[in-house]
């Protein structure tokens, strides 16, 4: 039996370990858009009955308005849980970044004395109020929900 | 000590609204919100000898260092009787009027649907683009909006009025009506225009406020007219003139740049008095900096008497979000003042520091 030194292997392995080196950089910038692209849901309290709204009536919401497509909608809630969230949140569905938003929310209340937005930054607190007042929205990451057992999905907001 | 009038309508006014938020529906009491502003602020004039920084409160900054021309401290509150009915009340105290308090809003809200209300009380007189929130700092980047172009001596109004608000697309809508008076005993601006006591009200008022917005425009245009019945130590010299008023604002937000602008025409069609006053600015957003550039002016039209109003002014400021609610601010205004039947205050150059609050 001859002995192979390690350059024997080197040699012999360099396609394979060229393809594994390849196939690992697409995997992961397969995985990466996943990522980037997480889904983000509109939530309520189980039975709130808000059925589905436009992203025009969330956006109005959210801006301290009355929502024009249903009834049932409470007051929305900021969940600051996630601030990737949020910041996308603010650019999908408010079309705005983050001090425009907060600039816009204090005129609003000094305005026509709209009340403050409520803002949350822990999922179980989120979980407690949004199932106390039932009719309260807000939006989170997909896959924090399996935290949040009183709240069901709205809408998919992206 | 005998109480001023003033002083009494404010306690019975504010006895008044803390009955009503006490007042329980049904099983429970109303749904009560706080919420607050301060603004905090200190300048000098460096060159010149006054800056007339507030019109409407005569907040002047001259040689030494000052803390009451810009310095509020207000707070609103909100009482949610329903979802659809609340009552709203702001009350503010400012250094410029020795931190005497004053109300004012004091209104009923009451939804007709989600996108019509109707409001019933005293309100702030939505004439100007900042006029809602014109003591509320925080929610522009200047220490003040231009003086030039906020010199109205009437900044409240009691009455109705009806909101309509929607969407379409992209954009926001608005529509507000509204119908009212006012009466200012003892008007702080004018008893320094004309140094003597001067007592003013502005009756049928009736206004429209239309506005549009999308996330990077927003345009708003505001008609006024009405009457104005005015005494100068207890002599009346106006009666019942007919008065009108004209505003432009148009805002755009393009990535970074903030471009403001507001443009207004103001007439008393029978008393030969007529203005114009505008202002432009720009301003970057960097990170949590913004930095700013303002011209502002105003010009009356030469009258028979020979006035002659006409000022304008050049601001360079820079506005820090230091956190979420508070912002600190540092603005040097340049004044030149070309008045000579009226002038104002002269020439001046001026630096203010301040910090807004909003909580």
């Amino acid at each position: 039996m001859r002995f192979r030194t390690p350059e024997y292997f080197v040699r012999y392995y360099q396609r394979s370990v060229l393809m594994l080196m390849v196939f690992t950089i697409l995997l992961i910038t397969a995985i990466t858009p996943c990522h980037a692209e997480n889904k983000v849901v509109l939530i309520a309290a189980k039975g709130s009955g808000i059925e589905m709204l436009s992203n025009r009536d969330i956006r109005r919401i959210f801006l301290g308005l009355k929502s024009a497509d249903s009834g049932m909608v409470n007051k929305p809630v900021i969940n600051l849980h996630n601030r990737d969230v949020y910041e996308q949140f603010l650019k999908n569905v408010m079309h705005m970044t983050e001090g425009a938003y907060k600039r816009k929310l204090v005129k609003r209340v000094f305005r026509h004395g709209t009340a403050a937005i409520k803002e949350v930054d822990r999922l179980h607190e989120l979980n407690r109020h949004l199932s106390s007042h039932v009719g309260d929205i807000s939006f989170i990451d997909y896959t924090e929900l399996e935290v949040m057992p009183d709240v069901e999905i709205v809408k998919v907001l992206w | 000590m005998r109480k001023r009038p003033d002083q009494l309508r404010f306690q019975f006014l504010s006895w008044l609204f803390l009955c009503i938020i006490q007042w329980p529906i049904g099983p429970a009491a109303a749904d009560v919100r706080l919420n607050g502003f301060a603004s905090i602020a200190v300048g000098k004039v460096i060159e010149g000898e006054a800056f007339l920084a507030d019109f409407p409160k005569t907040g002047i900054y001259d040689t030494r260092l000052s803390l009451d021309p810009d310095t509020s401290l207000g707070l609103q509150l909100s009482s949610y009787f329903t979802s659809d009915v609340s009552l709203i009340a702001q009350v503010s105290v400012h250094g410029a009027e020795d931190y005497d308090p004053r109300i004012d809003w004091l209104y009923l809200n009451y939804y007709l649907t989600s996108q019509l209300s109707i409001q019933l009380g005293r309100k702030g007189l939505p004439l100007y683009y900042y006029s809602d929130y014109f003591d509320v700092g925080y929610a522009y980047y200047w220490i003040r909006p231009p003086p030039d172009v906020y010199t109205w001596q009437i900044t409240n109004y009691n009455g109705i009025s009806v909101l309509y608000e929607t969407a379409i697309g992209q954009w926001d809508g608005s529509v507000n009506l509204y119908y009212g008076s006012e009466e200012s005993e003892d008007n702080q601006l004018l008893g320094l225009l004309f140094g003597a006591r001067v007592d003013e009200t502005w009756k049928n008022m009736i206004g429209i406020v239309a506005s549009m917005a999308n996330p990077w425009l927003e345009v708003r245009v505001s008609h006024m007219q009405g009457l104005i019945d005015r005494t100068i130590n207890d002599v009346s010299v106006i009666n019942e003139i007919k008065q009108q008023f004209l505003g432009l604002s148009v805002n755009m937000t393009i990535d970074r740049l903030l471009i403001l602008s507001e443009f207004n025409n103001y007439q008393q069609p029978d008393n030969d008095v007529a203005y114009d006053a505008y202002l432009l600015s720009f301003g970057y957003q960097i990170g949590d900096l913004t930095p700013h550039i303002t011209r502002s002016g105003f010009k009356q039209s030469i009258n028979a008497i020979g006035n002659d109003e006409k000022h304008h002014t050049t601001s360079v400021g820079l506005r820090w979000d230091v956190v979420d609610n508070i912002a600190v601010k540092l603005q040097y205004d340049k004044v030149t003042d070309d008045g000579v039947v009226v002038p104002i205050k002269g020439d001046s150059k001026s630096i203010t520091l301040g910090m807004d609050v909003v909580f």
